[in-house]
């Protein structure tokens, strides 16, 4: 199991029980050395989401317009889907669907 | 690969401009923590730890941190944090450096000037603070440095305009949204004399101009910072000046602070019944409006139309020549497309430019987009890494997922997942048409300037303040006839403009009405109406072709139009379920196809009901009108001249 912290932002919380800030534990995939992303993602949309999966996650990765930071970096420098993710890490998803 | 894409976009890639080896270019071991070998694509992708691993990094089991570690590719020092662009990776410094030497491309193109006043259209989102915090940045005060140059010297004014009932919220809602976004402004660094903060609810958009102002200087909602723009407009907008400006806000702030700490807001100002009455009235009335509109792009575009327009509306109150909006490449990429996709290729140049100067004719500002070479993504992570949040909207997306500009929204996110290089070829794709002559930066007059020549309007800066936004309504001044039609943004073509202004002429004059029936001479009114407009050969001419031409509608229309005064308010209008005004600046295919069209051919057609009829009158409020027919009050009085 490992220990995520998970913020949303940009509207995303709505469909997260209008909560920005989740404390998760998540199991990790048999036969996978650690957690993906991918695999969060997916685990966040299967546990965590109320309503309208459409609008977070498009096939096996994060709708486009969203972004991720990993530890408040840009999660495509690490691989994108495919990083790993540690424990005590913090995951934000920002959704970009709204105009600034 | 292992970036999450699949094969086939991994084939599109490598067909791409930027090719993508799946290694560090280099293909050395690095001997350092942090990769620096200038493989720009996506060196990302090999595990870029000490150790002379060529395993891509996913597998790797040198773990997560070190495949962060990469160097920023422009100052190979710090460490990146983002990706940007065709897959650029950036450190936070760099990041910043990059944005805001984009929104400096205003001062080197000369678009923002010393002593101007700006006025910031801010909606509490990424791109929004984004570009409020890199214009405070540019903008020299009285607490500059000497040795910063490069600053300029200009007054802004932080605008909000709160659409949140259009989406269903309640009033308190509202308010608290409102309160919420002027609180982000003051974390970017606004908020003081010459950057105050000023939220209007989108409902004044059918208040008369001069009356926009004053009702929210008297608001409840805001007290702190309707001072400062009380303050602001006393203060006036000579840089010059800025003393008095800090003395007269340190006096009102100073009397507000009493009353703010007394606890309880309602105290400090009195609001009066009507007033909250009225409020009401024009909230209904814009519920009402929007209700009428049956589909969801046709929704969104209209609050999109009568946000721009009561922007520009109180920028002029407040004595702004500019108006800076945060729109992000992103959004103009999706535009272009949505925009395409609606028919309204005419307009899109003047959308997406840099300096938008259509409505400087008629005394509006000019619209200013600095943040079009910043996408989206570059905008949140700027935010994000300053620690600053967005204010969202407490609303669902339901209504717009079934619009055109939802849809062109995601279309172009999903291209430029794959395809980084999507956002900009779409906008140097429009940016290949050109703007036409009144669209450019020498139209926009400078302060304490009147306009080019050409334009017949008094459309004062900063000085005056009392002749802008009043192109029209002022018998013998001239007139300021406008170059582009209302609805759809599009030129109008010289024959167009002749008769609107004929019609506008008509209306300043006074007490005329203008039958359009061919059968009625009303041969007194139109000597009387030449005699008063100016010795225009041309305008002469325009009020003979006006009734030639109004004949010639007549003849297509099915009921005899009317045309009543602006200007005579207390006279009784006549129920007349449509009317054509003539004098509203609309092309001519939006004249017949969208507003004016007689009932049956309309239904018959299926063209939508909503925006038909042009009658709007503050007695009637929201009713309608006598008449059984089905009218719509909707156009606000600032769509006319």
């Amino acid at each position: 199991m490992v220990r995520v912290h998970i913020e949303f932002s940009g509207g995303l919380e709505l469909l997260f029980g209008n909560q920005k800030d989740h404390d998760v534990d998540v199991p990790v995939q048999d036969g996978q050395q650690g957690l993906t992303a991918g695999h969060l993602i997916a685990w966040a949309r299967d546990n965590m989401l109320r309503e309208r999966p459409e609008l977070f996650v498009k096939g096996s990765t994060v709708r486009p317009g969203i972004l991720v930071l990993i530890n408040e970096c840009d999660w495509e420098l690490s691989g994108a889907a495919e990083s790993l993710i540690n424990d005590g890490d913090c995951v934000v998803f920002i959704s970009t669907l709204h105009g600034g | 690969m292992n970036c999450g894409m699949n094969e086939d976009d991994q084939e599109l890639l490598d067909a791409g401009p930027t090719a993508a080896p799946t290694m560090c270019r280099s293909e050395k071991p690095c001997a350092e923590a942090t990769c620096s070998q200038s493989g720009g694509g996506n060196s990302s992708s090999a595990c870029s730890s000490g150790r002379n691993c060529k395993a891509p990094a996913s597998s790797c089991a040198h773990g997560d941190s070190d495949a962060q570690s990469l160097a920023c590719m422009k100052c190979k020092a710090a460490r990146a944090v983002v990706l940007v662009r065709q897959r650029e990776p950036l450190c936070q410094a760099c990041l910043e450096a990059g944005v805001s030497g984009k929104v400096r491309a205003l001062k080197s193109n000369k678009l923002l000037l010393p002593n101007d006043c700006a006025a910031v259209a801010f909606s509490g989102g990424f791109s929004s603070q984004t570009l409020l915090c890199n214009l405070l940045g540019m903008r020299k005060t009285v607490t500059t440095p000497r040795k910063e140059r490069g600053k300029i010297e200009f007054n802004l004014v932080v605008l909000h305009i709160n659409e949140a009932t259009a989406y269903g919220l309640s009033v308190d809602a509202a308010d608290a949204h409102g309160r919420a976004v002027q609180a982000a402004a003051r974390r970017c660094g606004a908020g003081g004399p010459s950057a105050a903060v000023l939220v209007v609810p989108l409902s004044d958009v059918f208040l008369f101009r001069d009356e926009l102002l004053d009702r929210r200087q008297n608001a409840v909602q805001l007290p702190g910072d309707a001072a400062d723009c009380g303050a602001f407009r006393k203060a006036g907008l000579d840089v010059a000046g800025q003393c008095d400006g800090q003395a007269a806000f340190e006096e009102v702030e100073a009397g507000q602070r009493e009353s703010v700490g007394s606890g309880n807001q309602l105290e400090s100002v009195e609001k009066t019944g009507k007033d909250e009455q009225e409020e009401q009235a024009r909230e209904a009335r814009l519920h009402e409006l929007l209700q009428s509109v049956p589909d969801p792009t046709g929704r969104e575009d209209l609050l999109r139309h009568l946000r721009n327009q009561l922007l520009a509306a109180v920028a002029a109150q407040l004595g702004a020549n500019k108006v800076l909006r945060g729109d992000t490449a992103t959004a103009l990429a999706a535009r272009v497309i949505s925009e395409t996709a609606k028919g309204r290729g005419y307009a899109l140049p003047g959308e997406i430019q840099l300096l938008d100067a259509r409505e400087v004719q008629r005394g509006q500002p000019a619209v200013l987009q600095p943040m079009r070479e910043v996408t989206r993504k570059e905008a949140v992570f700027f935010c994000r890494l300053r620690g600053l949040q967005p204010v969202q909207l407490p609303y669902t997306e339901a209504s717009s997922r079934r619009s055109i500009n939802a849809l062109a929204k995601s279309f172009v996110d999903g291209l430029q997942a794959n395809l980084p290089s999507t956002l900009f070829t779409i906008l140097r794709t429009a940016a290949a048409l050109k703007s036409f002559p009144f669209n450019a930066l020498e139209a926009v007059p400078r302060p304490n300037e009147t306009p080019a020549p050409e334009n017949t309007g008094p459309a004062t800066e900063s000085g005056t303040r009392d002749g802008c936004g009043q192109g029209v309504g002022q018998a013998g001044t001239g007139l300021a006839f406008p170059h582009s039609c209302m609805l759809c943004r599009a030129p109008l073509t010289p024959r167009e403009q002749e008769v609107i202004a004929a019609a506008a002429a008509l209306v300043a004059v006074g007490s005329l009405r203008i039958r359009s029936d061919p059968r009625e001479e009303n041969v007194v009114d139109a000597s009387a109406a030449a005699k008063l407009l100016r010795p225009d050969g041309e305008l002469v001419v325009g009020v003979h072709s006006n009734r030639s031409s109004t004949a010639a509608c007549a003849a297509t229309s099915a009921e005899a139009d009317q045309r009543e005064p602006a200007a005579a308010a207390p006279e009784e209008e006549e129920e007349e379920a449509h009317g054509d005004d003539l004098s509203a600046p609309f092309c001519s295919s939006c004249r017949s196809q969208i507003l004016f069209t007689p009932e049956q051919s309309a239904s018959i057609a299926g063209i939508p009901t909503a925006l038909r009829g042009t009658r709007v009158s503050r007695e009637q409020g929201c009713s309608g009108n006598a008449v059984g027919s089905k009218t719509f009050p909707l156009l606000p009085k600032c769509f006319r001249l």
